[in-house]
């Protein structure tokens, strides 16, 4: 309700517009002066828009949001209806007559010259209809929003026929509540307003005199449709309480014209939802005049703004399964905080493994990625992977995935993208900045490409050189990462400069960078505190001395189970009771790693870190997701870095090191009998590293949280 | 380093396809040179992706084929002279009819009845203009990058200097004097990795400097010495007079810094036709491959124009 109603002053309102007309005038119809106005181009080679009339409670202003920037590409034309604005109050039923209405266009468009316009139309009653379906030559497109004639009336005894059972003193009454169904939507003051006084402008004995049969019925309009052959557009909104959205979808087969359904809208978007109405108007009226309709989708859906749910994209890294565990925490705490938050995942294997389980929502466009796990796989050779030139070499891939990434949030209307370490989306949206579309976290766990001695001079140039490309598009944009998280603390940042000249790493990144702490994934300290049960639980004996060998999923750790389970018979004789497990997982045949007898060599593990928790000690691969898991769990392990990895002979083995956790082993130096002797000097020693926390995905969350 | 190492240490340079062909093949051109051919995707127009031959070949067009190959299907090709294609070394098999000749013989081999063409410089751009001029049933539009069409323009100083010593032993092997037939045969790597430098002149290029070079080492020198040797057939007029019949939709895109090409070629022809000229401030000659998520837009807005023309 409106508390009261403003008598209406012309000239006041007249004062507000934000485009003038260029040309002004009245056409006369049988005695009928119906007032017109012309805006924007004057050039004869612009294109023309007819902005037509609607039922008389409202008049020619019902266009005021759209006039002012259809003006800047077209000659506009509108004129007020009989009974409304600056034309005429005929007192007979005549001239409400929709068919009088088409000959009113006409004379409009002849009297401004007008060959042939872009008809646009809001609840139309079938003016336009009849219009565009006998003097197509004169109508080069129809756009119809909210369209009235072929919609079931929803809200009985409020339609126009109904106006003329109304009590005509009780016009006021009637136009008010009449707008208050219009404006479905929360916040609606000002259209309202407006439209109360266009309505107030006429009054209800004048609204009365309309015939029964003035407006268009639903099999005429039907057939006009099929008709019509122009290029044609339906603006339905899914809240209308005036016009059933449902009946669109039918009109817009009949006109073979482009839906365009605004859900949370109500009857009157053209008022209510301008900005998103005029692009639409705007990208009609260009496609229609070059002729490229066809290109377009059939129906597209756009919702509004404080209708849409919280939503959020994100991708985690497929390199090494780390990111999903702990992205998947991440996603979990977020939900705590945002208990409406809608996430899609872009992901690919292995990511979409844990993710399914997990019953997250995988985005339909992820079948489209292109593998960057097996591009990683494909780059290894025995324990050797040179992970900055694997990524270097991956250019291809993540230009593909990116613009996967780009189609995904072009459809999307997501508020947020989380991407952790996503290479493709940080690097390409500071080359592309105009294509960023949401809020953007940024998390990684290392900063800074470094060079391995074995790639020389140049490996030196070319870390350098990335590494001050990223300095200088993050520097240059500050607007792309809304959040930079660096999943760690700043002590695990390493000592390492960026390259010469470039600064030390860890200054940059502290500038840079907020800090979350490390991201476990879970809580290991129920685990361990009945590590005993859970010993016997998996069957290892209270004397036994268990050791367990796992490489990770893929097939590149095959090389180092060779070498460790050769160790086998020395570490045993060294160590009494000793039991070793290779864990080969589902890419490495068992019966090829040549184990000796005594080792169990066994496939896939479910539930692997249960293992590793309750074993005496792990032998693993330098990955920062496995030895930080151990770290936590407190356990002594041995990890042997892959040759020419920096991050794994850098960033992990620094952050291993600051924990005070595992034992740092160089595969190349690392015989049966140098393994078996640190398997023997480490089972027993006595775990001093520091505790790892267990709060780190909560402290994302919060920080990732006030961007949504 | 010989061609062959560097052409192996490339090969490594550039791996990790992000999606392989559905098809390929080779077609055999009039005067007998195999053409090697693949075939991407699905989905109407096709998009032929022209190659900038001998120099480099079909793997250009690495940031392009995966998202082009997601909604239409795409044909690129190694042109003669490099690539998995037939090298001939006589200048006559470099003869510009000839490199017109093969995109028809991989429309017709590849059962292609009509295609968008998106090209690179004079091997790409010309040789498409030149086919919608002559065979308009064939070419449903172009997308033409560092729009090189001779003789619209003044070409680069550095090239004119060069090529008026080509043949000649020159006391230095510096900058733009390994642009020469002696120091070619001496050490085309250096002049490769030299070229690319300078066609990918924006900061922070060493990659597509990396695989360019790489993919001119895939070639021969002597076949880069036979194309040198062909004549360009046409005058100023002769080539504004071609120019001109194309009638299709064509887009052109070109780096204000492109070395290769002067914007000049591109703003005449974009008079002369009345295409749109997208000026890409501060960028090289290698638009796909060093600004490969703009050059994806512009080609699929592109296409997706043409649908509502046709």
């Amino acid at each position: 309700m409106i508390a009261s109603i403003a008598p209406v002053d012309r000239r006041s309102a007249a004062a507000a517009r934000a485009a003038w007309p260029v040309a002004d005038g009245f056409v006369v119809r049988d005695g009928v002066r119906i007032a017109w106005e012309r805006f924007g181009s004057t050039d004869p080679a612009a294109p023309a828009v007819l902005l037509m009339p609607t039922w008389q409670i409202v008049h020619s202003r019902l266009w005021k949001l759209q006039v002012p920037d259809l003006a800047r590409h077209a000659t506009v034309l509108t004129f007020d209806p009989p009974g409304n604005g600056r034309s005429d109050r005929p007192q007979e039923a005549g001239p409400y007559d929709r068919r009088a209405w088409v000959d009113y266009a006409l004379a409009v468009l002849d009297a401004n010259n007008v060959e042939r316009a872009v008809v646009m139309a809001w609840c139309d009653e079938g003016q336009s209809l009849w219009l565009a379906a006998e003097h197509p030559q004169r109508v080069a497109g129809l756009v119809l929003f909210s369209a009235y004639p072929y919609a079931a009336l929803t809200l009985d005894g409020d339609g126009p026929a109904a106006a003329a059972e109304f009590d005509p003193t009780a016009w006021p009454a009637f136009v008010e509540d009449f707008f208050e169904r219009v404006f479905s939507e929360p916040h609606s003051s000002k259209p309202l307003e407006d439209a109360v006084g266009w309505g107030l402008e006429t009054d209800g004995p004048t609204i009365a005199l309309e015939a029964g049969d003035a407006v268009i019925d639903r099999t005429t309009a039907a057939e006009l449709a099929t008709r019509i052959r122009c290029p044609a557009l339906i603006v339905a909104g899914a809240d209308d309480r005036l016009c059933s959205s449902a009946d669109a979808e039918p009109l817009a087969r009949l006109l073979r014209g482009r839906l365009e359904l605004l859900a949370g809208s109500g009857h009157a978007p053209l008022l209510r939802q301008p900005i998103r109405s005029n692009l639409l108007l705007r990208a009609f009226l260009e496609t229609t005049m070059n002729g490229s309709t066809a290109a377009l989708p059939r129906q597209t859906t756009w919702t509004r703004a404080l209708a849409r749910k919280r939503r959020a994209l994100y991708l985690s890294s497929p390199i090494g399964l780390g990111h999903a565990m702990r992205d998947a925490a991440i996603a979990e705490e977020l939900r705590k905080l945002h208990p409406d938050l809608e996430i899609d995942w872009l992901a690919q294997h292995p990511v979409t493994a844990v993710l399914e389980t997990r019953g997250e929502r995988i985005h339909p466009l992820s079948a489209e990625l292109a593998s960057e796990s097996g591009h990683f796989a494909a780059e290894a050779s025995g324990h050797d992977l040179n992970a900055f030139q694997a990524i270097r070499r991956m250019d291809e891939i993540l230009v593909a995935n990116f613009m996967v990434f780009h189609d995904a949030v072009t459809e999307g209307e997501y508020d947020l993208v989380i991407g952790d370490e996503a290479w493709d989306v940080d690097h390409f949206l500071h080359e592309n900045p105009e294509l960023k579309r949401t809020a953007f976290a940024w998390m990684t766990d290392f900063v800074g490409w470094i060079p391995m001695p074995d790639g020389g001079e140049r490996e030196a140039f070319l870390t350098a050189d990335y590494n001050a490309e990223m300095i200088e598009h993050v520097e240059r944009f500050p607007r792309l990462r809304d959040r930079s998280i660096f999943v760690g603390n700043p002590d695990d940042i390493v000592p390492d400069d960026f390259g010469p000249g470039l600064g030390s790493i860890r200054d940059w990144t502290e500038r840079h960078f907020a800090f979350s702490g490390y991201i476990t994934g879970f809580d290991p300290a129920p685990l361990v505190a009945r590590r005993d049960e859970l010993r016997r639980e998996l069957g290892y004996r209270p004397d036994e001395r268990v050791v367990i060998v796992t490489v990770g999923g893929s097939g590149v750790g095959e090389t180092l189970l060779r070498r460790v389970v050769a160790a086998y018979p020395e570490a045993a004789r060294l160590v009494p009771g000793l039991r070793m497990i290779a864990v080969a997982g589902p890419r490495i045949d068992p019966a090829a790693l040549g184990a000796p007898a005594g080792v169990e060599v066994v496939g896939f593990v479910p539930d692997l870190y249960r293992h590793l928790v309750a074993s005496d000690l792990a032998v693993v691969q330098g990955g920062l997701t496995t030895t930080m898991e151990l770290a936590a769990a407190g356990r002594p392990f041995l990890y042997f870095p892959l040759a020419n990895h920096f991050e794994q002979r850098r960033h992990v083995r620094h952050r291993l090191e600051r924990y005070g956790a595992g034992r740092f082993m160089e595969y190349a130096d690392a015989t049966p009998e140098v393994i078996a002797a640190a398997i023997a000097e480490e089972i027993d020693r006595p775990v001093t590293s520091l505790p790892v926390e267990t709060d780190g995905a909560a402290k994302a969350a919060a920080m990732i949280a006030e961007l949504v | 380093m010989t061609v062959e190492a560097a052409s192996r240490a490339a090969g490594t340079a550039d791996g990790g396809r992000a999606r392989l062909p559905v098809r390929s093949g080779s077609a055999e051109s009039s005067d007998g040179v195999r053409i090697a051919w693949e075939e991407f995707g699905s989905g109407d127009p096709t998009i032929v992706l022209l190659p900038s031959a001998p120099i480099i070949h079909s793997r250009q067009w690495k940031g392009q084929i995966h998202y082009l190959s997601r909604s239409w299907r795409v044909i690129s090709f190694d042109g003669r002279g490099n690539g998995r294609s037939d090298h001939p070394t006589d200048p006559a098999a470099y003869h510009d009819d000839r490199f017109v000749e093969d995109i028809v013989t991989v429309l017709d081999a590849t059962g292609t009845a009509s295609a968008v063409l998106v090209g690179l410089c004079t091997d790409g751009v010309w040789r498409a203009i030149r086919l919608a001029a002559e065979h308009p049933e064939r070419v449903l539009g172009i997308v033409a990058f560092a729009v090189g069409v001779p003789r619209l323009a003044t070409p680069q100083p550095h090239y004119v200097a060069a090529s008026a010593v080509f043949d000649e032993e020159l006391p230095t092997s510096d900058g733009w004097a390994k642009y020469n037939r002696h120091h070619w045969r001496r050490d085309y790597p250096d002049f490769a990795e030299f070229f690319f430098s300078q066609m990918a002149i924006e900061p922070y290029s060493t990659k597509a400097i990396e695989d360019a070079s790489g993919w001119a080492c895939d070639g021969s020198v002597e076949a880069m010495l036979a194309d040198a040797a062909a004549e360009f057939p046409f005058d100023r007029d002769g080539v504004e007079a071609i120019a001109q019949k194309v009638r299709c939709p064509m887009l052109l895109v070109h780096g204000t810094d492109d070395q290769c090409q002067l914007p000049a070629r591109a703003e005449r022809l974009a008079e002369l036709t009345g295409a749109p000229l997208v000026l890409v401030e501060g960028a090289g000659h290698m638009i796909p491959a060093r600004h490969p998520v703009l050059a994806n837009l512009l080609i699929r807005d592109f296409v997706r124009g043409l649908a509502g023309t046709r």
